[in-house]
């Protein structure tokens, strides 16, 4: 991992990274451990010496990206898809957030520093459709094309041509003299995983296909500083990406197709001698291929037209104000001037269909207002609480209009807090425990009063101060006698109130 | 009659009850803590989250496309949000007095800001860009950086609050989706420093475009004119520039590598920022 800078990031900052080295490139793995136990006591009896190894192998795979890519991987590609803009002298690149991807695999055997992938651009007359495939269709034999048919052992025949080369053909090149490798697939593939393919042309791909000093130069990976993006990157400090760039410039007024491709194993079939010397796409089985198939991992087409259509072309476009509605065009006399200034102050005028059932137009104005202060009209939550949603109408005696805003925003309020159920749950509980706390309290508090006032003399008191602390269940006959006579005096009072009245 | 005065004032005693000493109860606990969902929730909701878009914007013609607009949020609004959003589980007169009281205690819990400003901004930028970084600024050029949402609320609207009063906004491109590119006009490219040597001008700092500094850049001739770059070339030659500026040397003097990441620097196409102020705006690269 080389930093093209030492200095700690600051915010908004990038820093670039040449390489992020996966610490293992994705395929089979396995780990051996040896324990080799001795008495290393020379002079130990036959029984007691002992000399033995123990061996435990296990086998595990570094599964990864190999003929399709999920789009949650790509965090951007530019120029944007299906964008229209001046990017005749800009270079495509795609943004992973995986910060290992283009260096987990290699287009050679051993993986170095190279990416396995590449942007590859294409003028739309030059570029060769995309094709839905299988994974078997990049190699030769008959393979089941489907979980039942492998189930069954039942193997349908390849789509590659005879005369397109592909990975396998790739892969044959490598290594050494006799000892080709084969291209197999990894644990977790299968033939039949779905995977998406262009078939380009022998003279096209050595045209525009990078040689393979140019894949270290085309792939670096950068630290954003996030602190100024979207909630959702919230947890994120600092975000690691990878990046893939191109090495063709987009043609003035062209429409262009950029096909993200894996190049694993590709080595020899890519161009050398600083692109200017095109290599044979020899075939496995002898003979020259006039195409090649790639695995297309993603392809995206924009147009590079429109000086105007860049990020600060568009934002020169922006008109900039304060947020509310334009002056009325025929503003005249005292009406017209009224809703002059009430669209100035951000208003909006709303059918309004009353409680009583007739419609009028009333003023409505968002939570955003167009200017800085404003006067405490509602006060804060609690200090004055409303029953229903019309208390907070307000009313203008000189137009007779009403405006709605702030019953609107209560009943929004109340409409949202309904809506989470989890929060009106809660805040229900909540407000009822407390509520039966302060009854509670107060219970207590009165009951304590009436104690003191009326009940004092009474016997049942006497027999609770008289009772000793020890024998509870005499307190609680005492507790239950003062109860019963409170609640007879209660009766009485209230049946003599009564005849009184 | 005695009787019913003694009723009387234990009626009044209840009336009592209900109006005077509950609230003095409720004081007495309310140190007790205000559960973490109500506040946490109520405090979206004082940033506006979950509010359908037709309460912010009621009328498409305050928003028209390629616009920005400046905002103030209204305290008033929001304290009708909350008295609303806190009024569910109020029914009688009873629970009125208990209720104003709970609901002043979760309000002082939740305690949104009272000064808050932001825009709306409805442009293909935002779809088109996603990941753009505004910073806020107010009056004194203070970064405002208590940011409430920054959000993309349709695919080309873009909602962002903060609290404080802005004066003045940059929108910039996404950093990490800063392009690559040549000059194509001159077909060469301009350099930038990896390191700033003794002798730049005051105030550079890495990044920043050297002066006069530039290498051609050269396209593949096989396959006839299909604007490839000589990547290799370009790397060699940017690097050989880069020596002749002292634009990558160490702390001690001595050069550093040149790296994919050196490359990738120099091969860097300006991030654009653009600055809006309450009725103006001016670009800079």
């Amino acid at each position: 991992m080389i930093k093209a800078s030492s200095t700690p990031l600051s915010d908004g900052s990038v820093q670039f990274v040449a390489h992020w080295l996966p610490p293992l490139t994705a395929g089979s793995y396995s780990i051996t451990v040896t324990q080799h136990l001795q008495n290393s006591d020379p002079n130990a009896t036959a029984d007691a010496a002992f000399d033995e190894a123990f061996v435990n192998t296990r086998h595990f795979a570094v599964r990864g990206e190999r003929f399709s890519l999920d789009d949650s991987e790509l965090v951007s590609r530019f120029p944007p898809p299906d964008n229209q803009g001046e990017y005749q002298n800009v270079l495509p690149h795609v943004i992973f957030k995986r910060r290992t991807l283009p260096w987990e695999r290699s287009p050679e055997l051993e993986a170095d520093n190279a990416a396995w992938l590449a942007l590859l651009l294409f003028e739309l007359d030059e570029a060769p459709p995309l094709q839905s495939v299988l994974a078997g269709d990049l190699q030769r034999q008959a393979f089941p094309h489907s979980a039942e048919a492998a189930k069954a052992g039942k193997a349908t025949l390849s789509s590659l041509p005879a005369s397109t080369a592909s990975y396998p053909d790739g892969y044959a090149l490598l290594g050494t003299a006799g000892n080709a490798p084969t291209f197999t697939l990894a644990t977790g593939e299968q033939w039949y995983d779905p995977c998406q393919v262009i078939d380009v042309p022998a003279e096209l791909f050595a045209a525009i296909a990078p040689t393979l000093d140019e894949l270290d130069w085309l792939a670096h990976a950068r630290s954003v500083v996030l602190t100024q993006k979207q909630a959702q990157d919230d947890d994120e400090q600092e975000g690691n990406f990878s990046v893939v760039v191109g090495n063709r410039l987009p043609a003035p007024n062209q429409k262009c197709v950029v096909h993200l491709v894996s190049l694993e194993g590709l080595a020899r079939y890519l161009p050398t001698g600083n692109g200017e010397t095109a290599a044979a796409l020899t075939l496995a089985a002898g003979g020259t291929a006039d195409k090649l198939r790639l695995v297309s991992l993603a392809s995206w087409s924009f147009t590079s037209l429109d000086p105007q259509e860049t990020f600060s072309g568009y934002l020169e476009g922006v008109e900039c104000a304060p947020l509310r509605l334009p002056a009325p065009a025929n503003a005249s006399g005292s009406a017209g001037q009224a809703v002059g200034n009430a669209f100035a102050m951000g208003y909006t005028a709303m059918n309004h269909q009353t409680r009583l059932g007739d419609t009028t137009v009333s003023w409505y104005r968002g939570p955003l207002l167009p200017f800085s202060s404003s006067p405490v009209i509602v006060p804060p939550p609690g200090a004055a609480p409303l029953v229903v949603a019309d208390q907070a109408v307000r009313f203008d005696p000189a137009s007779g209009l009403m405006d709605v805003t702030y019953a609107a925003a209560w009943q929004i309020g109340r409409g949202l807090a309904l809506q989470n159920a989890l929060f009106a749950s809660t805040l229900y509980a909540w407000k009822r425990n407390e509520a039966r706390k302060v009854a509670q309290n107060s219970e207590t508090q009165v009951l304590s009063l009436r104690l003191r006032a009326s009940v004092t003399p009474n016997s049942a008191l006497r027999a609770l101060s008289a009772a000793p602390t020890s024998q509870p269940g005499l307190r609680g006959l005492a507790i239950g006698l003062i109860a019963e006579s409170l609640a007879a005096q209660c009766a009485r009072s209230s049946s003599s109130s009564e005849t009184a009245e | 009659m005695t009787r019913l005065a003694q009723r009387n004032s234990q009626f009044l005693n209840l009336q009592a009850m209900v109006a005077e000493p509950q609230a003095g109860l409720l004081r007495a606990n309310s140190s007790d803590p205000v559960p973490g969902e109500l506040t946490q929730w109520l405090g979206s909701l004082a940033a506006l989250k979950g509010l359908p878009f037709g309460y912010l914007v009621p009328d498409e013609a305050m928003l028209p496309a390629e616009s920005i607009r400046f905002f103030v949020l209204d305290p008033n609004w929001i304290n009708a949000l909350l008295e609303g959003a806190t009024s569910i589980g109020r029914s009688c007169t009873f629970d009125a007095a208990i209720d104003a009281e709970l609901v002043a205690r979760l309000y002082a819990a939740v305690s949104p800001a009272t000064t808050v400003s932001g825009f709306v901004l409805r442009s293909n930028v935002v779809s088109g860009w996603p990941g753009i970084e505004v910073r806020a600024y107010d009056a004194n050029g203070t970064l405002l950086d208590g940011v409430l949402r920054q959000q993309v609320l349709a695919p080309t609207v873009l909602l962002f609050m903060t609290t404080g009063q802005i004066s003045h906004v940059d929108i910039g491109e996404p950093s990490e989706a800063m392009h690559f590119g040549v000059d194509i006009g001159q077909a060469s490219k301009s350099l930038r420093y990896v390191t700033v040597p003794k002798t730049a001008p005051a105030n550079t700092r890495p990044g920043d475009q050297i002066d006069g500094a530039s290498v051609a850049v050269g396209y593949r001739a096989a396959g006839g004119g299909k604007r490839v770059l000589k990547i290799a070339d370009l790397a060699k030659s940017l690097q050989a520039q880069l020596v002749t500026s002292n634009a990558n040397l160490a702390p001690d003097g001595t050069q550093r590598p040149f790296t994919p990441a050196e490359f990738a620097l120099e091969l860097v196409e300006g991030v654009q920022t653009v600055r809006f102020s309450n009725q103006d705006k001016e670009v800079s690269a």
